[in-house]
């Protein structure tokens, strides 16, 4: 992940982080204030609908009681005190008291119980109410709730008792008014409220018992464990319905439980307050918090993007110029942006490169006059080497003029071929300079790497086991299936002679020359180890230097032809020694050269169309 | 067993009334004679034709019952709900026994012994006579009728109710109501008369009416100023003491002293109207009112059973010479003094008006 | 005290001098003219006797009406007499099987033409019962019944027996004393209702005098008639002085009687009972009517909650029908109905199961009885329910819809005044088993056959309603039958007193209140 998307994701999140924080505190203590608000509406306004009920109750007490204490009421209870008073004539009284009354429930009962009249359920007249009668004085009583029988249906009622005042024997007036919609109706709720009433006439929840000011209530089921509980429990109480999967449908009900005269429930109640309010705002809340939340972010992303850019281009730059660097590019520089760090760094930076320019040009020199000198030397200690036998011959030619023509030819046939021989070898040494230095470019191919070893160890079996030389026994450990790789057979096959010739030269006494190959991650790695002497780790770093060599005899320049064979094949070669021990050379080639259309080459072994290794050729020093 | 209490009432309601409503119960008197007459004729027709009478009827109603298993020993309940006299009903009843003797059924009287009810009923075109004949633990039943039609005359309904007046006083001055006590022991008669102010007393000397005392009710404007009203009222258990009924006002006084009128506020409505029991008309009461009218055209006092509504159809009704203002206790409980103001004369006049039953 | 016997003597003689001078100074002679304006609950009519559904309603109304345009043979006064009326004489043989009756000579129908006996017999045979046949005879007709018709006189002069006949257009024209106007609009949707299987739809009728009476004109010029007047209403109207005769329910009865409203009461003529579907199949369905019928308060019922505008009904006839009603015990015993009760099966009728009992129309007396049956029959631990026919048919409930009852609240009109034929009329629309021969003519057998039937539970007798009329002041000679008919063609209007009302359209002031 880069620089400028963690800062970008840094950025974006802190954003996010602050926003939803602002916007969940904004909710959380907005919903907390309405809804305190709300509790305390509501706890208001059931506070007010009991005192409206109070004053129902009490409407109704007084209406009773200006029932009982009228005239009308009056004479009746007078006439029917009489002695085989007629009590037919006042059957239908009790209809038109309730209807001049505003009242939906009217019963006169005489002193001994006997109901005079009903206007509710005119068919029970002639019946006893004892509970009337059974009762204490109910003139001071206030109105109570009670359960109605009527004809076809069992209702509740607000109810009350009043006895005339003016007769001796008691003459009871009963009133009420019904509990249903219309009582409902009274009750003033304010928006978003509603009443509704459950008559609670039968034992189990009844939907079609419940009611509100404006008729059926939808989904009355929902009511059942409300209803359920309070009927278990018949105590005040707040309980919440969601009617949908909509939040803001929630209503939240304060059930107040009716009781009747006796303790018995006989309704219950309910004043609902919608939340959809309190819901709505709080979406609205959220939705506000989104719109700006997503703003911010938006605001966040570009100047992230922006800010990134601006921290990260320079970064960037730096990396592409050290990039630039690393491919050797040391001329690389750094547009320079501002005064801050960053432009502290691109200035390092282009100075860095402009030193190291500077010093990879003055080492590149240096290194070339040490190459030149080198050379120089090399060639010189080369060239002395035959030059000296030469400058001896010619000595010899020239004293053996002194000698006798036979002696003379004799010296002089010595003397020439030795001259020869060291021209030869001068020939020699000229050419592998001239083969140094004209090492061909690589002409890839599709190699066989074991099948390339094996035919280059090959060329040195009759070694391994001349007569009279100690013994050099060879071991593979060579990775079956080995995939092929990109590279010039011919090349590489100079280079494992190269390593070969080393290696004797390194077991004079006889060793064990060991090879292996194995597949790596991105080619494949030789190894190449004898039991020689081993190496000085300075001599291990010198190594592959041209001309370097730890033998007395030699170019010390097959190492360097190996190194210059697998540089061009992209690998590289490292070299690990135990002094006295062993030397492994590891060589690591990648499988493929890039831009490089390689073609398979025939299974004919390209080392058997190579000119076999001669003592002069395949001569390699190190 | 359970008898409908208004069949008797119906029969003696003017639900068999004649056909004709006002007029037949005005000229009631000549109807009965001229219809006794006519029936005469009718009856003698059908009777020539019909083998059935009463008597007929109660010798197989006797018969049957005697040919049901029967006590030996019965006292005899004859009741009777049909339109025939007392006499007639007795006689029947005698019939009856003798033929119940005759088979050896033993009718007692003032012993115990079981009851054999026979009831006497009435149809519209049927008299029925039941007997519910008790034999060992059970009862049954017997029953005959024969055909209204073919009922002798005589059984007609004799005891039609009807209303009489008599003048008692009349004077020019406005007078709001009347009363005449029960005479006292010596036989004194009192009239009481109510006027705007006062109380004024009379007594009967050699049949003119003579004023005894005024007793002037206290002074106050209490009456509404175009409608004077007041109602007596006399004690049913002193013959002295009075009441006034005055608008908003209940006053008291004591003829027999000088006592003044006092009054005292009262919300007592004035309903004139009077209870009427004669006992020659049978045990029945009967409420008098007027129909009601205003003071320009004559006015009706219907007559009422006391436990019909007050809109039922009157059993008699008598014609005054203008609105009734008061209907007060007469001197007995037939009778009722009504204040009438004569719309011709636009005098005050006192009558009394009485029950009568011809019988 | 009473007067001195002399002075009562001429006492009464002064008040008879008195009351010939009062009458003949205030004696009111009946006036010809006016109109009548009746008022009747019944929405439709149909003036075809042989369309009358014997106990219903309607009957009742369709009777009056037709009494004021056909006459029948006979009549009964309400002293028992039989007056002759389009028959002037009649007899019968011994076993009164073969009746005669002479026809009236001259009588015409209202279009004019002469009454004949084949009118008779085309009008009544349809309406006699099996085994009569009438025939028409020289001097009238005849009727031979196959079994002693002691009461012929008595089903003649009532119920549907008029005479009449129809036009070449199939209106009916009678002998009587009012003749109906448009009837033949009337009669075609009368007969197109009447094919529909409903009665004619008809608000307003008018009946004007008949010219060509043979009983001579009656005293009003016409008879206004409005139907399908609620009793409410009616009273109302009578109040306002909008109606002369207003037919009103045993309710606004009481209201009248509180108001000043002139009130008319008849014979307790129409039986409320409770109808069981079927007869009792099992013991357990005896003891349940058995403690139904315990459980009933019928005098409760017609004293208190009817307000004594009723009777309590211990048999099927009425006690001025038979005679002998008061024979039958009233049957109440609210112990011995709670004893029944604990004696049914737990899962049975009126137990566990309510019995449900039906209510036809939306009648406020039927409903209050049904309701008062129920409160009795809860009061001995009986469980019934009340289903409304018509709530029923309205409900979108399909199970609602759909519940039988077993027992129905039903009503039942008497017109005739033969008791026999009464019981009979009865006993075939609620498909009783009747005696061969019918309804015992005897009454000892009558009785006895009444009292098997309403041992056997069912029908439960409750009470016996009147009708009731209110009427205004100015109707003269209101003289109606104590069963029910009305006999307009005797009625006058005191035009005085309409003059005076025509003014105070008000309510009158109260009896013996002043202005």
């Amino acid at each position: 992940m880069s620089f400028r998307t963690k800062l970008f994701l840094v950025f974006l999140a802190t954003v996010l982080a602050a926003v939803s924080a602002v916007s969940y505190s904004v909710t959380h203590y907005t919903r907390a204030a309405y809804e305190e608000a709300d509790t305390q509406r509501t706890q208001a306004l059931v506070e007010q609908f009991q005192k409206e009920f109070a004053q129902q109750r009490e409407l109704v007490a007084r209406q009773v009681e200006n029932v009982s204490n009228s005239e009308v009421t009056l004479k009746m209870a007078i006439d029917l005190q009489r002695t085989n008073a007629d009590q037919s004539l006042y059957v239908r009284d009790a209809a038109g008291a309730a209807q001049e009354h505003g009242l939906n429930f009217m019963e006169f009962v005489i002193a001994d119980g006997t109901l005079i009249s009903s206007a509710q359920y005119p068919a029970r007249v002639g019946y006893k109410e004892t509970w009337v009668t059974n009762g204490k004085d109910w003139n001071g009583t206030e109105a109570f709730l009670r359960r109605e029988e009527l004809p076809n249906e069992v209702a509740v009622a607000l109810t009350a008792v009043r006895t005339q005042p003016n007769v001796s024997q008691p003459f009871y007036a009963i009133g009420g008014r019904r509990l249903d919609q219309n009582f409902l109706a009274s009750l003033v709720a304010p928006a978003g409220m509603r009443t509704l009433l459950y008559l609670n006439l039968n034992p189990s929840f009844v939907p079609g018992d419940i009611t509100s000011a404006t008729g059926a209530v939808d989904q009355p089921e929902r009511f059942a464990p409300i209803i359920e509980k309070i009927q278990k429990q018949p105590a005040p109480m707040v309980q919440t319905i969601q009617w949908s999967d909509n939040a803001a449908s929630a209503e939240v009900f304060h059930v107040l439980p009716l009781i009747g005269r006796n303790g018995e429930l006989l309704g219950a109640l309910l004043v609902g307050s919608s939340r959809g309010d309190l819901v709505l705002l709080t979406r609205h809340i959220m939705k506000i918090s989104a719109v700006v939340a997503a703003a911010a972010m938006l605001v966040g992303l570009f100047l992230t993007w922006w800010v990134s850019a601006r921290i990260t281009r320079p970064i960037e730059e730096l990396a592409e110029g050290a990039r630039d660097v690393a491919a050797g590019h040391w001329d690389t520089r750094i547009r320079l942006t501002g005064r801050d760090e960053t432009g502290q760094l691109a200035s390092a930076f282009n100075h860095m490169t402009q030193t190291l320019s500077t010093q990879r040009e003055r080492l590149v020199q240096t290194e070339r006059v040490a190459a030149w000198r080198e050379l120089a030397r090399r060639l010189a200690h080369e060239l002395r080497n035959p030059l000296f036998p030469l400058q001896i011959t010619v000595e010899n030619m020239q004293r053996a003029r002194q000698l006798s023509h036979d002696q003379f030819l004799e010296v002089f046939n010595e003397s020439t071929a030795t001259l020869k021989a060291e021209l030869a070898n001068l020939n020699s040494i000229v050419n592998r300079f001239s083969d140094f230095s004209k090492m061909p470019s690589p002409e890839f191919a599709r190699v066989d790497i074991n099948e390339a070893i094996r035919s280059a160890v090959r060329l040195f079996e009759a070694q391994f086991h001349e007569l009279g030389k100690p013994t050099i026994a060879t071991e593979y450990f060579l990775k079956e299936g080995l995939p092929e790789i990109d590279g010039d057979p011919e090349l590489l096959h100079k280079a494992f002679q190269n390593l070969v010739l080393n290696a004797l030269d390194a077991m004079p006494a006889g060793g064990t020359l060991t090879f292996r190959t194995a597949e790596t991650q991105s080619g494949i790695r030789i190894e190449v180890s004898d039991t020689g002497k081993g190496l000085t780790p300075e001599e291990c770093s010198r190594l592959f230097t041209p001309y370097y060599t730890t033998k007395q005899q030699g170019t010390g320049l097959g190492l360097a032809i190996v190194q210059s064979v697998i540089s061009d094949h992209r690998g590289t070669i490292s070299v690990a020694s135990e002094e006295s021990h062993s030397t492994t050379f590891r060589i690591e080639l990648p499988r493929r050269q890039p831009g490089v259309t390689t073609k398979k080459l025939p299974p004919t072994s390209v080392a058997d169309q190579a000119a076999p290794a001669t003592p002069e050729t395949a001569a390699a020093s190190d | 067993m359970a008898r409908p209490a208004t069949l008797r009432r119906d029969v003696l309601s003017s639900r068999f009334s004649p056909v004709s409503d006002q007029p037949a119960r005005r000229i009631s008197t000549l109807a009965l004679i001229t219809a006794f007459i006519i029936s005469l004729f009718a009856a003698g027709n059908q009777l020539a034709a019909q083998p059935q009478t009463l008597e007929d009827c109660v010798e197989r109603l006797a018969r049957k019952a005697v040919a049901l298993p029967h006590e030996r020993r019965i006292s005899l309940v004859w009741t009777n709900h049909a339109a025939l006299s007392e006499q007639r009903t007795e006689n029947l009843r005698l019939i009856f026994a003798t033929r119940l003797e005759a088979s050896q059924v033993r009718v007692v009287q003032g012993e115990f012994a079981p009851a054999l009810h026979v009831s006497i009923e009435e149809t519209p075109s049927q008299i029925v006579f039941t007997a519910s004949v008790p034999a060992e633990g059970s009862t049954n039943v017997v029953i005959e009728e024969m055909a209204r039609s073919l009922v002798a005359h005589d059984a007609r309904p004799s005891n039609t109710i009807r209303l009489e007046k008599e003048l008692l006083w009349q004077q020019e001055a406005r007078l709001l109501s009347a009363a005449l006590p029960t005479p006292s022991a010596t036989g004194e008669k009192k009239m009481i008369l109510l006027t705007e102010d006062a109380l004024v007393i009379y007594s009967e000397e050699q049949q003119a009416w003579k004023p005894r005392d005024t007793k002037p009710l206290p002074p106050g404007s209490y009456q509404p100023q175009r409608s004077a009203r007041g109602q007596l009222l006399l004690a049913d258990e002193s013959v002295s003491q009075v009441g006034i009924l005055l608008p908003g006002r209940r006053c008291e006084t004591d003829l027999a002293d000088d006592s003044p009128v006092a009054c005292s506020s009262s919300n007592i409505e004035m309903h004139p109207a009077r209870l009427l029991a004669a006992q020659n008309c049978g045990t029945h009461t009967w409420w008098l009112r007027s129909d009601g009218t205003d003071w320009t055209a004559e006015d009706r006092l219907l007559l009422r059973n006391s436990g019909a509504a007050n809109n039922a159809v009157p059993v008699a009704e008598l014609n005054v010479p203008g609105p009734v203002f008061s209907i007060s206790a007469g001197p007995d409980s037939g009778s009722a003094i009504v204040v009438v103001r004569n719309v011709v004369t636009g005098n005050y006049e006192v009558y009394r008006v009485a029950l009568a039953c011809a019988n | 005290m009473r007067w001195p016997a002399q002075t009562k003597s001429v006492f009464y003689c002064a008040a008879a001098a008195l009351f010939i001078v009062a009458s003949s100074v205030c004696a009111a002679r009946p006036q010809y003219g006016g109109v009548l304006r009746v008022e009747l609950r019944a929405s439709s009519i149909t003036l075809n006797p042989r369309r009358w559904k014997p106990g219903s309603q309607e009957y009742a109304a369709n009777q009056r009406l037709a009494g004021l345009i056909f006459d029948r043979l006979v009549s009964l006064d309400n002293y028992g007499r039989f007056q002759p009326q389009l028959a002037t004489d009649w007899s019968h043989d011994s076993p009164a099987k073969r009746w005669q009756f002479a026809l009236r000579q001259g009588v015409k129908f209202s279009d004019g033409a002469v009454l004949v006996p084949g009118d008779v017999v085309a009008a009544l045979q349809p309406l006699l019962a099996t085994g009569m046949q009438i025939s028409a005879t020289p001097a009238g007709v005849a009727i031979q019944s196959a079994n002693p018709a002691n009461d012929l006189l008595e089903q003649l002069a009532s119920g549907s027996y008029f005479v009449y006949r129809s036009d070449e257009r199939g209106n009916l024209l009678g002998t009587g004393p009012f003749v109906l106007e448009n009837a033949a609009s009337i009669a075609a949707r009368a007969e197109k209702s009447a094919a529909e299987g409903a009665g004619p739809q008809v608000q307003h009728l008018r009946f004007r005098f008949n010219e060509l009476c043979w009983s001579g004109r009656p005293f009003v010029d016409a008879i206004d008639v409005t139907l399908g007047v609620p009793p409410l209403r009616a009273l109302l109207d009578s109040q306002l002085g909008k109606a002369d005769l207003a037919e009103i329910s045993e309710d606004t009865a009481r209201r009248a009687q509180q108001s000043n409203v002139k009130l008319w009461a008849s014979s307790p003529l129409t039986l409320y009972a409770v109808k069981f579907a079927a007869p009792a199949k099992s013991a357990n369905d005896k003891t349940l009517r058995e403690a139904l019928s315990l459980s009933l308060d019928r005098n409760a019922m017609a004293r208190v909650l009817l307000q004594k505008q009723a009777e309590a009904a211990p048999s099927f006839l009425p006690q001025w029908l038979s005679g002998y009603a008061f024979l039958f015990d009233m049957e109440s015993n609210l112990e011995r109905a709670k004893e029944l009760r604990t004696g049914l099966a737990p899962g049975s009728l009126g137990a566990a199961l309510p019995l449900h009992l039906m209510l036809d129309g939306n009648s406020d007396l039927s409903k209050l009885i049904a309701e008062r049956v129920v409160v009795n029959a809860r009061a001995a631990g009986l469980t019934l329910q009340i289903i409304s026919r018509s709530a029923t048919r309205a409900s979108s409930d399909a199970t609602a819809a759909k519940v039988e009852s077993e027992a129905q609240l039903v009503s039942w009109r008497y017109t005739s005044l033969s008791p026999r034929e009464a019981l009979e009329n009865l006993a075939v629309t609620l498909h009783w088993e009747i005696p061969q021969g019918g309804v015992p003519a005897d009454t000892d057998a009558r009785y006895a056959w009444e009292k098997h039937m309403r041992e056997q539970k069912n029908l439960l007798p409750l009470v016996l309603v009147p009708d009731f009329a209110a009427l205004d002041s100015r109707v003269r000679n209101w003289s109606p039958s104590t069963w029910g008919e009305w006999h307009l063609a005797d009625v006058w209007l005191d035009q005085a007193d309409a003059d005076t009302n025509a003014h105070d359209a008000g309510a009158k002031t109260p009896a013996g209140a002043k202005p």
